[in-house]
């Protein structure tokens, strides 16, 4: 009938395909490509791919303790061909961060980066690894504080779809628990805006939080100071990314008390979770913690006791739990660095060959998405052969490769007595 | 013919002529699918024949098939579902001429069939291939698409598509 498809027609067909699909189709014309890289169209075909579901790939990041490089390794799943498909990615930015990033958050292919870990210029990233394009956050007016930690949540807006910053500013020092300075940040907009509204005055553990995504709002574990005796309450603090607004959730009874240190908030098969160790360094136990009806307080339910001193060879312990990557198998760290399967039902383990440093390690899933494809900068490509990477325990011994290892443990010990210290001076 | 009335036990008929100046006599109930139909019935043109300048008699036959089957009166869903699998198994052009006709019709759910049809036939194909099914002469010069081809190398990797339907 006609040999030229009007554009408006292109859209219904276009948002229904992969990301893949789109980029290869980008160099089709000028006129396919401007569509396809068009703020408008990503917004919309974000949108589209999230109520569509299509099945997730994984992200595993880490410290190579063999390579000395910071390694994002991507699987991909192609459900047409039936095969997964993995990429191995260096960080962007060459050399800006020493050793690597804080992975504050995933949300539909964006990554969100800072450089806190160890020494800190207040840089924040936005990442989409696969298109290989990264967008550097504004300073905000919270960096003019002086003294104050910085606790961010990062995910996707869909009402309004967006991807949102939220970042609180906790001062130091003594004089109790005061509420946090608030900024949030949307991509559309491109600034902060100072958030107005109701912030709760609850302490978050800084350095050591994690944040988990689930319905559209970020949650935090955290804590209250409550009463004559100045004790010490654990909590959720949620940002909806949404209503932009705070809210709290409350932890099991068995939770309220511990030490806010141990506590960590994760996801679990798209429900909240909290991981419960023991102690913060050299735990011997995890119990995984699952809210199995989202607001509902009652449902919260000890899914795991994973015993991480299960081994008594030192350097087989287990040190950290990345999350759940099947039905039945965790994911977790061994004190050695070596990326291990766990099935806590069977007990069984499988070495998955991955020598890291062992706080570097991030595991989540990966949706493949075109988000920054129009505003982002393009970063020169940071794809890695993956011939010969593979880590082998066998180089563990070299000492130069020892280094990163060794810094690691030493900062997050130093910031771990400091923010036991900043929590005392809190309570007293 | 008599005026659009809300009557459901009388049944009127209309027109519809495809721009090859074919015309095919439809149950209004049937045809107001079509919301731009709906509209013209509604403004009281519905007495005298429907010009359809956009569609042409294989597509407009194509898509009564469509509106028939999908009148609330007489399919079940299995008989539904069935009928669109095997619409989409149309070749790619007439799928596409289809989706042109939905729009022009505003019949919603083809116009859906029919992109997702079109998505799911070219998901996999290489952009050569998509070039020729859509007729488009690449308006690159060979640096640039090459640059395209360089941000994201692994969109043509993999085992791709190469056939034109």
């Amino acid at each position: 009938m006609s040999d030229y498809i009007p554009e408006e027609l292109m859209v219904p067909i276009f948002s229904r395909l992969p990301p893949k699909s789109l980029l290869r189709f980008r160099c089709i014309s000028r006129s396919w490509n401007s569509l396809i890289s068009s703020s408008e169209f990503i917004s919309l075909h974000t949108y589209c791919n999230i109520l569509q579901k299509p099945p997730a790939g994984k992200i595993i990041r880490y410290f190579s303790l063999t390579q000395r490089k910071e390694i994002y390794s991507i699987r991909l799943i192609d459900v047409l061909a039936g095969i997964e498909t993995e990429f191995k990615i260096a960080a962007p930015f060459n050399g800006i961060v020493r050793y690597y990033y804080r992975i504050m958050g995933l949300c539909n292919g964006v990554l969100c980066l800072s450089d806190d870990l160890f020494v800190s210029k207040n840089l924040l990233v936005l990442w989409n690894p696969m298109i290989g394009r990264s967008i550097t956050l504004p300073m905000s007016s919270l960096e003019n504080l002086g003294n104050y930690m910085l606790v961010c949540g990062f995910g996707y807006a869909i009402k309004t779809r967006d991807y949102k910053v939220v970042r609180m500013a906790y001062a130091r020092g003594d004089g109790g628990l005061v509420p946090p300075k608030v900024e949030v940040y949307a991509l559309s907009s491109g600034i902060w805006k100072e958030f107005d509204g109701f912030i709760p005055d609850n302490g978050v553990i800084e350095y050591f939080w994690t944040q988990a995504v689930v319905c559209g709002k970020v949650h935090w574990t955290a804590y209250k100071i409550t009463g004559e005796e100045r004790r010490v309450e654990n909590l959720i603090t949620v940002f909806d990314l949404n209503d932009e607004i705070f809210q709290e959730l409350s932890l099991p009874e068995i939770l309220v008390n511990e030490p806010p240190t141990n506590l960590t908030a994760a996801e679990c098969r798209e429900s909240l979770a909290v991981y419960q160790y023991n102690t913060r360094i050299w735990s011997s136990s995890c119990s995984i913690w699952v809210m199995k009806q989202y607001g509902d307080t009652e449902s919260w339910s000890m899914e795991y006791n994973v015993a991480l001193n299960h081994q008594q060879l030192d350097h087989q312990r287990f040190g950290m739990i990345l999350g759940f990557h099947n039905d039945t198998e965790i994911l977790l760290t061994e004190i050695s660095g070596m990326l291990t399967s766990y099935n806590p039902e069977t007990q069984e383990k499988l070495h998955l060959n991955i020598l890291g440093t062992r706080y570097s390690f991030y595991f989540g899933t990966y949706k493949e998405s075109l988000a920054l494809l129009d505003k982002g900068e393009l970063l020169p490509p940071l794809y890695l052969s993956s011939d010969g990477t593979d880590d082998n325990e066998d180089e563990e011994n070299n000492a130069d490769k020892m280094e990163p290892k060794r810094k690691e443990l030493l900062v997050h010990f130093l910031k771990h007595q400091d923010v036991i210290a900043v929590l005392r001076a809190r309570i007293i | 013919m008599a005026e659009a009335s809300s009557s459901i036990t009388e049944k009127f008929f209309l027109t519809l002529k495809s721009s090859d100046g074919d015309e095919f006599v439809l149950e209004e109930s049937i045809a107001i699918q079509s919301i731009t139909i709906k509209n013209m019935v509604e403004d009281g043109c519905s007495s005298s024949v429907i010009p359809l300048s956009k569609v042409d008699t294989e597509t407009l036959i194509k898509v009564i098939e469509y509106m028939k089957m999908h009148s609330s009166t007489s399919s079940n869903e299995e008989e539904i579902e069935n009928f669109d699998k095997k619409f989409v198994s149309n070749s790619i052009n007439t799928i596409l001429n289809i989706l042109e006709a939905a729009n022009f019709l505003d019949i919603n759910n083809l116009l859906e069939l029919c992109a997702e049809a079109v998505a799911n036939r070219i998901k996999n194909k290489t952009p050569e291939a998509v070039r020729k099914i859509f007729n488009i002469t690449s308006d690159f010069t060979p640096e640039e698409e090459a640059e395209i081809r360089n941000e994201t190398p692994w969109a043509f990797e993999g085992n791709l598509d190469h056939s034109l339907d």
